[in-house]
């Protein structure tokens, strides 16, 4: 099965090289959608091998993966895997979330910080040492509950960016939420198109560098409400 | 006095750019009913007072005089304006994150 990796990037020009590097030394082919970066960012991620869509304006981060979906889906991939650019995700992992697919076990995979990586208990899990902020923790909580309200469906880690996609999936996928939103829209999707889902688990690794570039907790909270008014636009 | 002479005016010159804007077809004759009927209410309102307390007092309002009924359906109005503002500002969000993807594809097969 083919699989390409895609990134959405936003002014990632000090990391998106050697984070499109990793992905494409295991062999995978990458598409960089940049999101309408000021900087050096489509150039760096050509220079690491990757196909790059350009946003001419910056739209956001469901709106560069609903790009990057586009492609993957009228290039003929069969498997897409949605990876981040600030290098917070572990390329050794694209194998453990393409794998239910390849074997035709779900139509959709998604990382999932809180299931037990080993059978070593509770303590053991990835969650335990990957040290996440506590206030972090508590709102990545909140937005599991939120979503299973919202959409029925039972996730352990709802706001994961880590995820794959089969060539049925991205030909049905309609996402309409440009922003970070899109995390809670995909969970919907899933319920709406009745896919066979898996969680598996992942590392997340967070810097210092990767927390300046993320969102802030208040602009995390304010998510729910932005899922739910696109819910009634829709 | 003075109040009800200013608004009058302003409510004439109003319902004259609403007509104005109609003939160069800026906004559809439904937009320019909505838009005159309201202003025209306003006017009336202005000119006759007692006819809003008379109403108020008709659906029911026992403490509220005829301008309270006046706050309440003008909040009434601005909610429902911002909401189809709001409705419209997505769709029109959309929208230009559809010509952006459009223009990205389109360069990307260029390049091909």
């Amino acid at each position: 099965m083919k699989s390409v990796v895609i990134i959405p990037a936003y002014n990632e020009s000090q990391k998106i090289y050697h984070v499109v590097q990793s992905v494409v030394n295991r062999g995978y082919d990458v598409v960089v959608v940049d999101d309408g970066s000021g900087d050096n960012t489509a150039h760096e991620a050509r220079r690491a091998g990757a196909v790059v869509l350009s946003h001419c304006i910056n739209r956001g981060y469901g709106a560069a993966l609903t790009t990057g979906n586009g492609w993957a889906y009228r290039n003929n991939y069969d498997i897409a895997v949605h990876f981040d650019a600030d290098g917070q995700h572990n390329p050794d992992e694209i194998e453990n979330i393409t794998a239910p697919i390849q074997k035709r076990e779900a139509d959709i995979v998604i990382g999932s910080r809180f299931i037990e990586s080993d059978a070593n208990g509770a303590n053991n899990t990835r969650m335990a040492r990957m040290r996440i902020p506590i206030v972090r923790k508590i709102l990545i909580r909140l937005a599991t509950k939120f979503t299973r309200v919202v959409s029925g469906i039972q996730l352990t880690d709802a706001h994961n960016g880590f995820r794959a996609l089969s060539r049925e999936a991205l030909g049905k996928i309609n996402c309409m939420q440009d922003g970070m939103s899109y995390a809670s829209e995909v969970v919907d999707q899933i319920a709406e198109h009745g896919w066979r889902y898996k969680e598996v688990p992942n590392t997340i690794v967070y810097t210092q560098y990767s927390r300046q570039k993320g969102e802030s907790n208040v602009k995390k909270i304010l998510l729910g409400v932005r899922f739910l008014w696109g819910k009634v636009i829709k | 006095m003075y109040i009800q002479i200013i608004t009058t005016i302003v409510v004439l010159l109003l319902i004259f750019r609403i007509g104005a804007r109609l003939k160069k077809k800026e906004i559809t004759f439904k937009e320019a009913i909505f838009w005159g009927v309201l202003w025209f209410a306003v006017g009336i309102v202005v000119l006759y007072p007692g006819i809003a307390d008379s109403v108020a007092a008709r659906i029911g309002l026992r403490t509220a005089t005829g301008i309270d009924l006046v706050v309440y359906i003008a909040t009434g109005v601005l909610f429902y304006l911002v909401f189809r503002l709001f409705v419209k500002i997505e769709k029109m969000e959309r929208d230009i994150t559809k010509i952006v993807r459009r223009f990205a594809i389109k360069e990307d097969d260029k390049k091909e």
